[in-house]
């Protein structure tokens, strides 16, 4: 052997790093990985055997050196390697990536229509007042929407509701009619349930008005009913107060104005301070500070008569109101027609 | 209605109210003024006046009022005032038979001899002008005068132009038309008359429609020398029915058909005789021709204060209630913590004691009214309409449907197809709106297709609509109104175009099994076995993707298919896919929540796929009771993962993979186990003819 300028361990120590530097990819490294601690062929394994040769005065230099090799291999490789892999596994990603702000695939959303919300948030303002939610027929007879509520055969107060009969719908009492108002619930509920009675009765109502901005001939109601031993007509008041506190604001105040309904005495109209201008004056009330927004009064003994229940005992109130108008006024709706069209891009908003 | 300021002041001593006041306060007693034109005594007040207040239907009712409502004096300056007579006693001119007493009570009649016609005077005619009545002459004026200042409806008839009885004297009689009757009223209209009206006649012909018009014949014309003026009271039924077989309404109509005061016809008679005498001369006849068959005994009544505190929830000091109730003339007298009054002949409204209440309450005011609430109520939680509902509507929005509301009413011609899908025959309106909408419709699905042809219009194609609400139906034409019509629930689908379009994919247009898989998901969602689906045919379905939706049961819940191509041309849909379900047959088959719930098992189930080869018209809902006949309670369920039709299947067949899911909560199953299952099951389908399973060997092959 002779002395060379470096020792030959160190000069493959040189030419491993050089290599090193070149090898990126998974392949290249597993390459340099064979080439080097390959079992057979490996460069270091060759140096490890080559140790036989070595004088023995030299021998536990040299294996210092070709151990110290073998260590920084086997650690450069492992740097490599993994580096590699993240490198493979980065461009994988990359070439999986998408545009995120290309439109994503949105499921349908379904919405409520707007009466229904508003019907549950009346319902629900009122089954926290105690009440629960009763039905009825849309197809009534006079009977039960007109003459049992103290609307008499031929009275000038039927004028107000231009009713729809059914064709051969028979005669008198027992006429077919669409109702005109949610009120012959009321009848039908006196007539099953003894009192307590608090009801709400929302409901699709019909009168025979011609389609516009603000009449249809179908529309909804909701209405009311409380009969018990001395209920008061300021019960009433404070009944609606609440509720109309709990819908609007609760700087919501009301205000009863006499009118006359059949089967209510005393009858009122009931208006609600204006909460979208705080009375201030606007276009919802027509500056007047105040919405009319519903009918209502105390029953009326000849209708609580004829639900079986006797007037000189017990006392009650009811009331109601369009579920529709309560439904614009809320949510600011222009044109009544909107809520039959059933246009998706007015059924798709929130309400 | 209309009203002027100073005619209503002219009521009211002392200085005339200021109009603002005016308004508000006849609105707080329940008057509402909806608009006043001009200002001053001049003003003319639009008064919503309530079907209930006749009485307030003219200047001195609403004075009457207006004076409680401002706390001032009410004066009547005619009251009492005599009319100048000559020496004839009417009843020498004129005689009044009443034929029909329940129909006219009374019939009160003054007449007028010896003038001319002239225009009515200045001040008079002003008050007409300006509430919009047409100025005529002065005995037409005065009556119409009289009309708005005490609300008694007057007729002036031509005297001479009055057919003379056997006596020969000109003859009134109450009686109702005679079969064939006519008369030209006012107006130039020629009626045709039968017994069901109520008519004035002379001798010989009808000359007036009682309470309604007056003929033309007997009018008042230029030449008039003698009049007989009318004032009667008539029943408010008969005049309503009259002038509605009619379809008339005139301002004298819609007094007496609302009541009219019985005792202010000899009133109304001396006002307008003592106008005409004013305007044009002449003569008023002595005495007042006043035939009156039944009176009707005054009504007394009685107002218990404490109840009257009772009803409302506060007090109004009894000074007070006896104020009002004075001014509004009811003559209170206070005894025992009582009222006893007697109701004035005008206020028909009023027929008990909690009329008076109001009385007192409206014009105390409803701003003094307390807000209280009734003793707390706890509400059973069973009644609640709609709950059901309600929860239909959520699972379909949450499945991404879009709630529709439509018109209850259709055409005929939209009803006609689906009248099989109604709960009876058609309800058809006896006075619709208009054609299209004279028919109650057999489903909501009718009014989702309007909706979907007005979206689509729109270019809105790919929809998603449902709607909860009535179909009817007519079961009979007798009886309760239960055995006549049905009404049924239902919830109703609509579905159009693509539903997921995205640019990665293409659309896929709906079909046939988004419908049925709405349909399904709504039985899940509410925790019901999954629908039978069984094919059926139904006239607005297509052939052959229509199905008939049935219950565990084997009840028929509804439908769901491919609306026919006819009626979707017509529609301008293309293939919408719609179902319909009964929610009354639905919420019954709802089970209630589970009272104990098991565990998921464990370990994980297996699976195994078979694919049969078998006829097209061998249907899934075969193959499937094929695999479930005779399986182990371990097979789980029975998916369809494939169909599979091609170039190595034969013309007819069709290759369909079924995956079979099997598991046990409490072990794990063994590869042989379901091999064997799996095994038998095909076993199974191989007994039923021309099936084949891929890797298993025919019998005997």
């Amino acid at each position: 052997m002779t002395e060379a300028p470096g020792h030959p361990v160190d000069d493959r120590l040189h030419g491993f790093r050089t290599e090193a530097v070149e090898a990126t990819s998974v392949e290249a490294v597993q390459a340099l990985r064979v080439r080097w601690l390959g079992r057979s062929q490996g460069i270091v394994t060759g140096l490890l055997s080559e140790l036989r040769n070595v004088p023995k005065e030299e021998k536990a230099a040299f294996g210092a050196k070709v151990n110290a090799l073998k260590a920084e291999v086997e650690e450069t490789l492992k740097r490599l390697e993994s580096a590699a892999e993240e490198r493979a596994h980065a461009s994988a990603e990359a070439a999986r990536a998408v545009d995120v702000t290309l439109p994503p695939r949105v499921p349908p959303v379904g919405r409520l229509h707007p009466l229904t919300v508003v019907r549950r948030r009346i319902e629900d303002a009122f089954r926290g007042l105690g009440y629960e939610v009763a039905d009825g027929p849309d197809i009534e007879t006079d009977w039960h929407n007109f003459e049992a509520l103290n609307f008499p055969p031929d009275h000038p107060a039927r004028d107000e509701f231009d009713t729809f009969f059914v064709k051969d719908g028979g005669e008198g009492r027992d006429r077919l009619l669409l109702r005109t108002h949610t009120s012959p619930v009321q009848i039908r509920t006196m007539l099953t349930q003894k009192p307590p009675i608090r009801i709400v009765i929302p409901g699709r109502v019909y009168r025979k008005d011609a389609i516009d901005p603000r009449h249809s001939p179908v529309f909804h109601q909701v209405e009311g009913l409380t009969v018990d031993e001395g209920i008061t007509f300021s019960d009433l008041k404070g009944t609606l107060a609440a509720f109309f506190r709990q819908l609007f604001s609760a700087k919501a105040k009301i205000r009863f104005g006499p009118t006359f309904f059949p089967f209510v005495e005393p009858g009122v109209d009931v208006a609600v301070s204006c909460v979208f201008c705080d009375q201030k004056g606007c276009r919802v009330c027509s500056g007047s500070g105040w919405i009319e927004i519903m009918g209502a009064g105390m029953v009326h003994p000849k209708v609580l008569a004829n639900g079986g229940i006797d007037p000189e005992r017990f006392s009650g109130f009811a009331f109601g109101g369009g579920i529709d108008r309560i439904a614009m006024l809320v949510y600011g709706i222009p044109d009544l027609r909107l809520l039959f069209e059933n246009d998706v891009r007015f059924l798709s908003r929130t309400w | 209605m209309k009203f002027r300021q100073e005619w209503i002041a002219s009521y009211l001593p002392g200085a005339p109210p200021e109009t603002a006041r005016l308004r508000e306060r006849l609105t707080a007693i329940g008057f509402v003024v909806e608009t006043v034109e001009g200002d001053g005594p001049r003003a003319v007040l639009d008064v919503e006046i309530t079907a209930n207040r006749p009485d307030a239907m003219n200047h001195r009712g609403l004075a009457r009022e207006a004076a409680v409502a401002l706390r001032r004096e009410f004066h009547d300056p005619e009251e009492g005032r005599a009319v100048a007579e000559g020496a004839t006693p009417a009843a020498s001119r004129a005689k009044v038979v009443i034929e029909e007493p329940e129909l006219c009570d009374r019939y009160s009649a003054r007449v007028v001899e010896g003038l001319a016609v002239r225009p009515v005077g200045a001040a008079v005619g002003e008050r007409l002008a300006a509430l919009g009545a047409g100025l005529i002459s002065s005995p037409v004026d005065a009556t119409n005068h009289v009309l708005w200042d005490i609300g008694q409806p007057l007729h002036a008839f031509d005297l001479d132009k009055l057919e003379k009885g056997e006596d020969g004297l000109p003859t009134i009689v109450v009686r109702r038309a005679r079969p064939g009757e006519t008369l030209v009223t006012l107006d130039g209209v020629e009626r045709k008359l039968s017994p069901e009206h109520l008519v004035i006649a002379d001798a010989k012909r009808p000359v007036a429609l009682a309470g309604i018009m007056g003929g033309l014949e007997t009018a008042i014309s230029p030449f008039t020398k003698r009049i007989l003026l009318e004032s009667a009271h008539f029943d408010p039924g008969a005049v309503r029915r009259g002038a509605r077989l009619l379809g008339m309404h005139t301002d004298a109509s819609h007094r007496f058909e609302r009541g009219t005061d019985p005792e202010a016809t000899v009133d109304g008679l001396d006002r307008a005789a003592r106008l005409i005498v004013a305007d044009g001369g002449g003569t008023v006849a002595k005495g007042v021709i006043d035939v009156r068959p039944r009176v009707k005994d005054a009504r007394p009544l009685t107002l218990r204060i404490v109840h009257l505190h009772a009803f409302l929830g506060m007090t109004i000091p009894a000074l007070r209630c006896g104020q009002i109730l004075a001014q509004l003339g009811f003559h209170p007298v206070e005894s025992d913590g009582a009222f006893r009054v007697v109701v004035p002949s005008w206020r028909i409204d009023v027929e008990s004691e909690v009329d008076l209440i109001e009385e007192a309450i409206r014009c105390e005011g409803y701003d003094r009214l307390p807000e209280t609430l009734p003793a707390p109520f706890v509400p059973s939680k069973e009644k609640r309409a709609f709950a059901f509902e309600d929860r239909v509507r959520d699972l379909l929005v949450a499945g991404g449907l879009l709630e529709a509301s439509t018109y209850s009413f259709v055409s005929a011609e939209e009803n006609r197809p689906f009248e099989p899908a109604a709960p009876g025959g058609p309800v058809l309106l006896e006075n619709p709106l208009a054609e299209p909408f004279s028919t109650m419709r057999a489903t909501p699905v009718i009014g989702l297709l309007q909706s979907a042809r007005h979206n689509v219009r729109r270019a809105v194609r790919d929809l998603g609509l449902f709607e909860v609400g009535h179909a009817y139906g007519r079961i009979g034409t007798t009886g309760s109104l239960e055995e006549r019509i049905r009404e049924e629930r239902r919830v109703s689908l609509l579905l159009h175009g693509s539903r997921r379009a995205h640019w990665s994919e293409e659309a896929r247009p709906i079909d046939f099994f988004d419908g049925s898989g709405a349909v399904t998901a709504l039985f899940r969602g509410l925790g019901l076995p999954d629908p039978v689906l069984a094919a059926a045919s139904f006239p607005f379905l297509a052939p052959g993707r229509a199905a008939a939706v049935l219950g565990a049961d084997g009840r028929r819940l509804g439908w769901v298919g491919v609306l026919a191509a006819p009626l979707a041309a017509a529609w301008d849909l293309s293939d919408p896919v719609v179902a319909d379900l009964d929610l009354g047959l639905l919420s019954a088959r709802v089970p209630p929540p589970p009272d104990s719930v098991e565990a998921p098992a464990r370990l994980p189930g297996s699976e195994v796929d078979l694919t049969v080869t078998h006829p097209t018209g061998l249907r899934w809902r075969e193959l499937e009771s094929c695999v479930r006949a005779g399986a182990p309670a371990e097979l789980l369920a029975v998916e369809a993962k494939g169909r599979y039709r091609g170039p190595r299947v034969p013309e007819g067949f069709v290759k369909t993979t079924m995956t079979l899911r099997f598991g046990a909560p409490e072990r794990s199953l063994s590869r042989e186990e379901i091999n064997a299952w799996r095994d038998a099951a095909a076993a199974r389908l191989l007994a039923v003819p021309e099936t084949k399973v891929d890797g298993i060997p025919a019998p005997g092959a």
